[in-house]
């Protein structure tokens, strides 16, 4: 019985002119995005080609993401090249030369089109399940059938979510093996593998709009009233509980910002350098103490940063669009832990040349060869291992939450 | 007929939860996003001020200016929360880097910029522009879309239309009462916003200058949910359903929200193609170097024409200069002759390069910014960000202050160096007061007017846009079957 339902749902959406609207929509949204961040990622490349450093030179730089087409997250501040010098880390110009432009609109990656439009997609397949069919009288009709409302229900689910599911899986695959025939685009297994996991999370994410479309339809006798109370959950979960929690977090956590460790870096380069040289100290040591003393700030920053993104990570999962992002960015290595990683290693990277740096620089040599940084994502397992699983196990649970829910709202409703 | 009709509406509008929901989303969502930016910006601003001191501090004389180099600190924008811009983009400074020479000094932007807020760059920022084009515009269709196929299919219009009342008369209703209570619900929202970020102690209007572009901006955006209200009208009395013309809207507002204004920077650098930033410093590092080699020879050459330059030591050289032997003395002047060409040649071929660059820039901008045009979306964008100080006004500005700050630098610290010989920068500068205040950049926000010029062909497309969708929306409902 859960088939025949789903299957009338399928039926009833291919026939309905709204389904078309809406495939349109989602094509032309996945291969605009998908075009946009293909030529931003291109360009990302050919910048990298020019910043790269030489073979010996104490820079360390990562190449452009291709996931990040997918999901931008941190990418820019992730492919900055950062300049190991005697006093420590200079963080220099990225790999981002589009116009400023760019900056005055959202960036259309495909988390953007799957968080903020899609979902919005999705609340339209199930705003008006129960109410439209109430409305028109089908229901009682249905019901008045040897069929439980469970069962109903369910079909009702699986119907939508695969009139959702299927031609959003079609487009995405199809505009991503467009990509695959660009020569300078290649993934590894990995990374298709992370992608796969990329679209499970998106689904999953619709998913949960549907669950709660379906909800709010079963709770409202009118399709109008469903719609009204619907946009105003999706502005919340999907924009004003993201922000509330980097509020709150900043109550209670004070972090100094860059611009203000700057200043301290400043402050403690004069005190050594420019006063030490003047009392005709040697410069060496006064290097090594800048350099352990900008390692103590940066240090003290990390733990204070820490603490401010877990404080507001556990507030913001009260958004299911916030553990989407979250969970998504850092299974495509572009996400807050992957790029406070990337620091660390960098740190640890300076840490390892910083004494031959300075003695090199005290005797004048100019031509010497240095380790390349080297530096790889992690692991998949230690992504999930932070965070990310339990990111994707909460989304699961927001959908059992919305789907029982709804089921309550349901056996309770009045199908006259 | 009108006023009845108005009133209807209206009480349509809100005995349906429409109006109330708007209200709550309004009074929560704007406020957030106030807060949210000047919390932002109040903490950009301490830090600013606090780099004002020090710098001061730090950079009193031009003995300090040489050994702390130069810094030009730029202010955050006051009134970012109408619009973040490229207010992250900017550099926070320009810069010195490496030593003032004669050949001129390197000014650059600060291009450090590491991340504050990691959830920023996630999530977006709350700013009005994003606010007004992206969650309002969502409720704006949810007032619309079924204004005029809702009536259809709950068979009322029909019976209006049954009264003889005119249909201009109906549609303009429609419009007047929706744009009514959207605007109501806006403005009790942006109020809301201001008292509650004023009783925090940021209030955006507490600094002088900020009312006008602040009421301006809040003018644009009712004048863009009126425009948007408009076109769901016109969709409205196009569709067949309800849920149809809701799917119609959202397909409009995602082609005019996303694809327009990003497809618009695409379609420009495809049209006009530009070097990349990074490509640009290496020509100029190429130039630099070759100047530099130039620099070399000829200082070599005169060195050989000048009897005992050439075998001589740093020291005796040093001492020749002091005692004011004559040869050497005509050659350091013959010297300093030369270098001073060099680097008024390498200064005005690396402007050339800078200005060529930044006219290219400013090309693709314009390009990409009159396709955007097309899209309310973008026009609301572009007024914002203009009147916030965060657009291309800004931008220009900006790049304007780093070749002003240059000049002074030169004209006050780099024309005056001497160098040796063995370009000794430790003994060299011998004509510059060491003592003497260091060169100050009188900088300053973009003017109102300035920015209102940029704004304004954004503010008439708007209103022109408006103006149309109602237009569009009045002839379609003229010939709409009512039955």
């Amino acid at each position: 019985m859960i088939g025949a339902v789903a299957r009338k749902e399928i039926v009833s959406n291919l026939l309905s002119y709204k389904f078309f609207i809406v495939l349109l929509l989602m094509v032309l949204l996945v291969a605009t995005s998908l075009f946009i961040m293909h030529r931003d990622f291109a360009e990302r490349t050919a910048d990298y080609q020019i910043i790269r450093p030489e073979p010996g030179q104490p820079i360390a730089v990562v190449p452009p993401n291709p996931l990040s087409i997918f999901a931008k997250g941190l990418e820019n501040a992730m492919t900055r090249s950062f300049e190991i010098g005697v006093i420590g880390v200079d963080v220099r110009a990225g790999q981002s030369s589009g116009n400023v432009i760019y900056s005055f609109f959202p960036t259309p990656d495909f988390l953007y089109v799957v968080r903020i439009v899609l979902s919005l997609v999705a609340l339209l397949f199930g705003f008006d399940q129960i109410s439209r069919e109430r409305e028109q009288g089908t229901l009682k009709l249905m019901l008045s059938g040897p069929v439980s409302r469970a069962k109903v229900l369910a079909g009702k689910w699986l119907g939508n979510f695969a009139s959702l599911a299927v031609p959003f899986l079609l487009v995405t695959l199809l505009g991503t093996a467009v990509l695959l025939f660009d020569t300078n685009i290649r993934f590894s297994a990995g990374q298709l593998g992370r992608f796969a996991l990329l679209l499970v999370l998106s689904l999953l994410y619709l998913a949960f709009f549907l669950s709660l479309g379906m909800l709010v339809s079963a709770l409202t006798r009118r399709s109008a009233t469903s719609v009204i109370v619907l946009l105003f959950v999706w502005a919340l979960l999907v924009f004003v509980l993201p922000n509330i929690g980097t509020l709150v977090a900043r109550q209670f956590v004070a972090v100094p910002s860059v611009q203000a460790l700057n200043e301290k870096r400043e402050q403690t380069w004069t005190r050594e350098v420019l006063l030490g040289i003047a009392k005709g100290a040697d410069v060496g040591e006064h290097w090594k103490t800048i350099s352990r003393e900008n390692d103590r700030m940066e240090e003290d920053f990390r733990l204070k940063f820490e603490r401010l993104v877990r404080l507001a990570r556990n507030i913001n999962r009260l958004s299911p669009a916030a553990s989407f992002l979250d969970a998504a960015t850092e299974i495509a290595g572009t996400g807050i832990d992957e790029e406070s990683r990337l620091k660390a290693e960098v740190v640890r990277y300076k840490n390892s040349i910083i004494d031959r740096l300075i003695a090199d620089q005290l005797a004048g040599k100019r031509d010497a060869v240095y380790p390349s940084f080297q530096y790889r994502t992690r692991p998949l397992g230690e992504v999930f291992a932070a965070g990310a699983l339990f990111n994707t196990a909460w989304l699961a649970v927001f959908n059992i939450l919305a789907f029982a829910l709804a089921y309550a709202g349901f056996a309770r409703a009045d199908v006259r | 007929m009108f006023k009845t009709l108005y009133k209807k509406e209206l009480l349509e509008n809100v005995q349906n939860y429409r109006f109330l929901l708007a209200l709550v989303i309004c009074l929560v969502v704007i406020p957030l996003g106030f807060v949210v930016s000047q919390k932002d910006y109040a903490d950009r601003r301490q830090v600013y001020d606090d780099a004002v001191r020090a710098d001061a501090e730090l950079r009193k004389t031009v003995q300090d200016f040489l050994q702390n180099g130069g810094l030009a600190l730029r202010p955050p924008a006051v009134l970012g929360l109408l619009s973040a811009g490229v207010e992250t983009v900017l550099p926070n400074a320009v810069e010195t880097r490496g030593f003032v020479t004669q050949e001129g000094t390197q000014i650059q932007f600060n291009n450090s910029r590491r991340l504050d807020n990691p959830f920023t760059s996630l999530f977006g920022r709350l700013d009005l522009a994003f606010i007004t084009t992206t969650v309002l515009a969502v409720l704006v269709m949810i007032f619309a879309f079924n204004a005029v196929i809702g009536e259809k299919e709950r068979r009322t219009l029909a019976q209006v239309m049954a009264n003889a009342v005119p249909r201009p008369v109906v549609i303009g209703a429609k419009m007047a009462a929706g744009s009514t209570l959207l605007g109501a619900a806006f403005l009790v929202g942006v109020l809301a916003g201001v008292l509650l970020t004023t009783a925090l102690g940021i209030g955006p209007l507490a600094e002088a200058g900020t009312w006008a572009p602040f009421a301006i901006g809040i003018a644009a955006s009712l004048v863009f949910l009126m425009t948007f209200f408009a076109l769901g009208l016109f969709v409205s009395s196009f569709s067949r359903s309800s849920v149809s013309a809701m799917v119609a809207l959202l397909s409009c507002w995602v082609a005019l929200a996303m694809v327009l204004p990003k497809g618009s920077v695409i379609l420009a650098k495809l049209v006009r193609p530009i070097k990349s930033q990074q490509v640009v410093e290496l020509e100029k590092s190429q130039v630099r170097r070759q100047y530099q080699k130039d620099v070399d020879d000829a200082v070599e050459k005169l060195a050989a024409a000048t009897p005992g330059v050439k075998d001589m030591s740093l020291q005796d050289y040093m001492k020749a200069m002091r005692a004011k032997a004559p040869a050497i003395s005509g050659y350091a002047e013959a010297q300093a002759d030369l270098r001073s060409q060099f680097a008024a040649r390498l200064n005005a071929d690396l402007e050339k390069i800078d200005a060529a660059f930044d006219e290219q820039r400013a090309g693709q901008a314009a390009a990409a910014r009159s396709i955007a045009r097309l899209s309310p979306v973008s026009c609301l964008v572009h007024v914002l960000t203009e009147l916030a100080g965060t657009g291309f006004a800004e931008d220009a500005a900006w790049r304007e202050t780093r070749s002003r700050y240059k000049r002074i630098v030169d004209r006050d610290i780099a024309s005056k160096m001497d160098m040796t010989r063995f370009k000794n920068l430790s003994y060299g500068g011998a004509k510059i007061d060491r003592k003497a205040p260091a060169p100050k950049l009188p900088a300053g926000p973009v003017p109102l007017e300035r920015r209102l010029e940029a704004a304004w062909p954004d503010l008439a497309l708007l209103a022109i846009y408006g103006l149309l969708f109602f237009t569009a929306a009045y002839v379609r409902f003229l010939r709409y079957d009512v039955r």
